[in-house]
């Protein structure tokens, strides 16, 4: 599933501001309290799916690489910090909806992307993830990818 | 004749790449109009004059597949291009069967040109 995080990421950063992510993809990240960190919750259109009742995406940008993002994206303009979140917000509904496109075929409704703040949408089950970290120009991202708490098929791979 | 076209999307950002991407199409645009959610591009589908609508389908209050369907009920006739990551084969079904045309985020300028220009067929 990693690898397959890893094409999704190159193909939507490249589409949405004509860019790719540096090798190798295994890198070392900043402190995850150091991220802006956007999260996008997600759930099943009828009953379940491999993601149990719900899961959910975070992407997690160091602010330089977060306001070259949106910056591209804006084709060179300067982002407010509600633009930066509203941008990554964006990026991860991309990244969301084609990873679970490409991991089942199972309908699911995306939710809107909130920054991290409070407790998360519902409980997840953190070692049932993917998890890619990617090295650009400006600094790292990861992307994390939960079930809910309770699905019964793993999600590694 | 110029086309006036209404852009719903929650992302602000999503809808100044949509409008930047419509100055690529060859397209002579009239009045651009915004709209966060499905309610509000409902309301001003009601009182405006347009002649596109692109749409995203995840919003908050109303989505975009609730905003096409009364529009449909209430004979809101204005062409919709629906713009959202949102592509399952029975979501794409669904469109195509109100006569709605799809274009995937993340969408690249040619893709959304495309749309466009179908949409409009000969009359551009």
């Amino acid at each position: 599933m990693n690898a397959s995080m890893w094409d999704i990421w190159a193909e939507a950063i490249s589409t949405l501001c004509f860019r790719a992510p540096l090798d190798p993809p295994e890198v070392e990240v900043t402190a995850t309290d150091e991220l802006i960190q956007v999260w996008l919750p997600f759930v099943p259109v009828q009953g379940e799916g491999p993601f149990g009742d719900g899961g959910a995406l975070c992407l997690g940008m160091e602010p330089a690489l977060a306001s070259a993002i949106v910056s591209d994206m804006l084709a060179g303009e300067d982002p407010s910090d509600s633009d930066r979140i509203d941008g990554l917000g964006e990026v991860a509904n991309v990244l969301c909806g084609r990873a679970i496109e490409r991991f089942t075929p199972a309908p699911y409704d995306l939710g809107s992307p909130t920054k991290l703040a409070g407790p998360l949408p519902f409980p997840l089950s953190p070692e049932r993830r993917a998890l890619c970290r990617y090295r650009f120009d400006e600094g790292v991202c990861e992307v994390s990818l939960f079930a809910s708490q309770g699905s019964s098929t793993s999600t590694e791979g | 004749m110029p086309v006036n076209v209404l852009i719903v999307d929650d992302s602000g950002v999503m809808r100044r790449m949509i409008k930047r991407t419509l100055g690529m199409t060859g397209l002579v645009l009239g009045e651009i109009k915004e709209a966060p959610d499905g309610q509000a591009g409902l309301e001003e589908v009601r009182s405006g004059d347009f002649d596109l609508a692109l749409v995203d389908v995840n919003m908050p209050r109303m989505n975009g597949l609730e905003m096409i369907t009364k529009m449909r009920e209430e004979a809101l006739q204005v062409p919709v291009v629906v713009v959202s990551t949102e592509g399952s084969d029975d979501r794409i079904e669904w469109l195509r069967g109100n006569g709605v045309a799809f274009v995937p985020k993340p969408f690249t300028a040619e893709g959304l040109v495309d749309a466009v220009v179908k949409v409009f067929g000969g009359r551009l």
